[in-house]
């Protein structure tokens, strides 16, 4: 069932548009180039799974990596790797700071809207909390000179020391109020260790406070020694480890002590939306040993949950809608990975489901979690 | 969607029963009394008739093998009750963790009603998994395997109209694996063979599999892949997501790595049945095709085509616990790779498996073919 799209003229484009609050100039040209483009359909959707490594940020650690705990390993191939505290090295690749491919690749896949958010394995987890809070601060003000460079097209999402759970709130609140972000991305673990225990209590109850889209990134996979070949580590690791991290949150008791947190899920939700009868199974059949501390199955905290529609195929993006509701679906792409699917707009355009279903799922959805002005 | 089922006659169980080749009359009678009394009074039960292809079971005769010869099976140890009287006993393979097996899973009887409540047929008569005994070497472990067959298909022989054997093999030994495999398809008669989902923590992404692979074409015989050493298992403890999350996460990194690697080029007619609904292909199987679209350079994967391409030698249990995701199964894989599978004996099993596909929206033939048409094919169940 494809969905009927009409050319949309420069007039009708703006008119849609002026009543959007966030308006510069900047604006006008990107509009303009949209217009005479040619594409018969309109760049209207909000991608919430979109990745960013601020080029200035590369000097940075050149100059104070020492203070910094970050180590800068130039390479002789185009990307250098960083590597934090005692973490592994990570690549950063020239196509995570590139800001011109990507406002291409955006208007390519009809997205009008991409939230900014850290590549996962530079969030700087290792580092002890005083660093983890400076490396943040440092990411988030990099993400804040794009979204300033382009506010019609960018949205922040902040990075917060994870590892620190009382300095995450911190900088999460800073993010928030001060640089006005429209969310917060955190790991599917730190370092290690999952989201099980009280000590992330802290950051949970600020980012219930904010009322804050909090989105959740696999990194650290578990097992993931095993999955070296193959690119498996990011193919089968990320989505089972997203999937294990929620486990871990909606059994021990997370949103029962935080009921109104709203976490989304990449990469369709990793398996959550496949197995979700298996988790209420396991929650059904775990009284005989010690008791879960969650007071309900998984099932009843779908409606904490969100999901991007990054599974590659129509057919599983009805299934996700099916399972989950249409208001819980949102666009995910993972540029610039080419594991990503860049073109994710499409299977909601192609989708079968009412107009307005669609029209949450590529935009409306997102418009009220990051509290964008409607269009 | 409800499906429509009506009480089924002691004389329409009989004809129905009367279509099974492999069946003895005595027993199939003795059984056939007592499923028929058992719905007929249940109005509105639904016949029996399906065919899991997921039940476990570890025979009593193997415990007193172990005691007695534990040491010259290569090590398996036997651990008497202490106080804890669920468990009554445990079991450590060379190396490898020491577990107790539920005692569900060695019994019959409370077997045969959890069956016949949950509209089975005839169980696939499996190893419990962690008892595949891959940490044993080759010869020890193909000592094991066969008196492990052996043992189920004194099962089989007890109640042939409810039970049909799978084969064990050592898989950590592959040209014994054919073996075992051969001797327990032609001598024993057993229908099919379990694979773990790796040996011990080396998944099938190398050709030292080849010769076992290259018996199970040539045979054409069901494998049915079972987790287990899950990656990353030593860090699921906490509210069972060893099994709730690692059986369907190891599953499809075994999967993924045998498409990936080309296995289903060098043996294209392997037939290969998942567990626990496939693991997460059938969900992500789009991000499996684009991994192999996207891999270029060094990083190249051999295999020829994308895993859908592969769909046609998997085969799926529908464990996956809701009816609208056993729907979607049906959509990704088609109606003739969806078989029963409950998980029997184990908790986070579904038992009443095949009442998923009797209430799901679908043709009454796809119906037939995903309740015990397909196994019946694929088993070789006359």
């Amino acid at each position: 069932m494809g969905n009927e799209f009409a050319a949309i003229s420069r007039r009708d484009f703006l008119k849609v548009t002026a009543k959007s609050a966030v308006f510069s100039s900047a604006f006008l040209t990107g509009c303009a180039t949209m217009a005479t483009d040619g594409s018969k359909k309109t760049a209207r959707a909000i991608d919430i799974h979109h990745h960013y490594f601020p080029a200035e940020l590369i000097n940075e650690i050149k100059q104070h990596g020492k203070s910094l705990g970050i180590e800068y390993l130039p390479s002789k191939g185009e990307a250098p790797s960083l590597s934090f505290g005692k973490g592994n090295r990570t690549g950063v690749d020239p196509e995570i700071m590139d800001v011109d491919k990507r406002l291409e690749v955006m208007r390519d896949g009809r997205v009008a809207i991409a939230t900014a958010e850290s590549q996962p394995s530079a969030q700087g987890y290792p580092l002890d909390g005083k660093q983890g809070e400076a490396w943040s601060r440092l990411y988030n003000e990099g993400i804040h000179n794009l979204v300033k460079r382009y506010p019609q097209r960018f949205v922040g999402m902040a990075t917060v020391p994870m590892q620190d759970p009382v300095r995450a709130a911190s900088v999460l609140e800073h993010a928030i109020r001060e640089l006005k972000f429209s969310g917060v991305t955190i790991g599917s673990n730190v370092n290690g260790k999952y989201f099980d225990g009280k000590e992330f209590d802290p950051f949970w109850k600020k980012a219930e406070e904010l009322d804050v889209l909090m989105i959740m990134h696999p990194d650290s996979i578990l097992g993931s020694d095993k999955m070296g070949a193959y690119s498996l580590r990011t193919v089968c690791g990320n989505p089972a480890d997203t999937t294990l991290s929620v486990g871990f949150m909606i059994y021990s008791g997370v949103f029962d002590r935080f009921p109104k947190l709203k976490l989304g899920l990449l990469h369709g939700g990793g398996f959550f939306p496949y197995h979700l009868g298996r988790f209420d199974q396991g929650f059904k059949r775990s009284g005989g040993r010690e008791p879960f501390p969650a007071s309900q199955p998984p099932s009843r905290y779908l409606k904490n949950l969100y999901f991007d529609n990054l599974v590659y195929r129509v057919d599983t993006v009805e299934y996700l809608k099916r399972v989950v509701g249409a208001d819980h679906v949102l666009v995910g792409t993972d540029y610039p990975y080419t594991l990503g699917d860049w073109m994710s707009v499409e299977k909601i355009e192609q989708m079968n489901c009412t107009e307005s279903e669609r029209e949450a799922m590529l935009h409306g959805n997102a418009r009220k979690l990051l509290k964008l002005s409607t269009m | 969607m409800k499906r429509q089922t009506s009480t089924m006659t002691r004389r329409d169980f009989l004809q129905f029963a009367g279509e099974t080749a492999a069946v003895s009359a005595g027993v199939l009678l003795t059984g056939c009394a007592q499923t028929s009394m058992q719905s007929s009074t249940k109005p509105g039960g639904s016949s029996l008739r399906a065919i899991d292809i997921h039940h476990h079971y570890f025979a009593p005769e193997l415990i007193d093998e172990i005691k007695q010869h534990g040491k010259a099976l290569g090590g398996i140890e036997y651990f008497p009750p202490k106080q804890a009287k669920d468990n009554p006993y445990q079991i450590q393979f060379p190396k490898g963790r020491r577990f107790a097996p539920d005692p569900r899973m060695a019994e019959v009887p409370n077997r045969l009603d959890a069956m016949t409540k949950g509209n089975v047929g005839i169980a696939m008569v499996e190893v419990h998994t962690a008892s595949v005994g891959y940490e044993l070497d080759g010869a020890r472990g193909e000592t094991w395997s066969n008196i492990y067959n052996e043992a189920i298909m004194n099962l089989v022989k007890r109640h042939p109209d409810r039970f049909a054997g799978i084969a064990t093999v050592p898989m950590q030994d592959p040209p014994r694996a054919a073996k075992v495999l051969e001797h327990a398809m032609v001598n024993l008669k057993m229908s099919g063979v379990t694979i773990a989902s790796n040996v011990v923590g080396k998944y099938f992404d190398s050709k030292d599999f080849d010769p076992f692979w290259k018996k199970v074409e040539e045979l054409d015989v069901l494998m049915i892949m079972h987790p287990e050493w899950v990656a990353g298992a030593d860090k699921m403890d906490p509210f069972s997501l060893r099994s709730i999350c690692g059986n369907p996460a190891d599953t499809t990194l075994s999967v993924a790595y045998m498409m990936y690697t080309g296995v289903f080029d060098r043996f294209p007619n392997l037939k290969l049945a998942l567990l626990h609904g496939g693991g997460y292909i059938p969900y992500h199987l789009g991000r499996l095709d684009q991994g192999k679209a996207g891999a270029s350079g060094s990083s190249a994967i051999p295999a020829k085509y994308p895993p859908s391409k592969y769909l046609k030698n998997l085969y799926f249990d529908n464990l996956v616990y809701r009816v609208e995701t056993v729907e979607y199964l049906k959509r990704m894989v088609g109606a003739d790779h969806v078989m029963v599978g409950t998980d029997y004996p184990f908790d986070l099993g579904d038992w009443m498996a095949a009442e998923k596909i009797q209430t799901m929206n679908c043709t009454e033939s796809e119906r037939e073919a995903m309740m015990h048409g397909n196994a019946r094919k694929l088993l070789r169940i006359g």
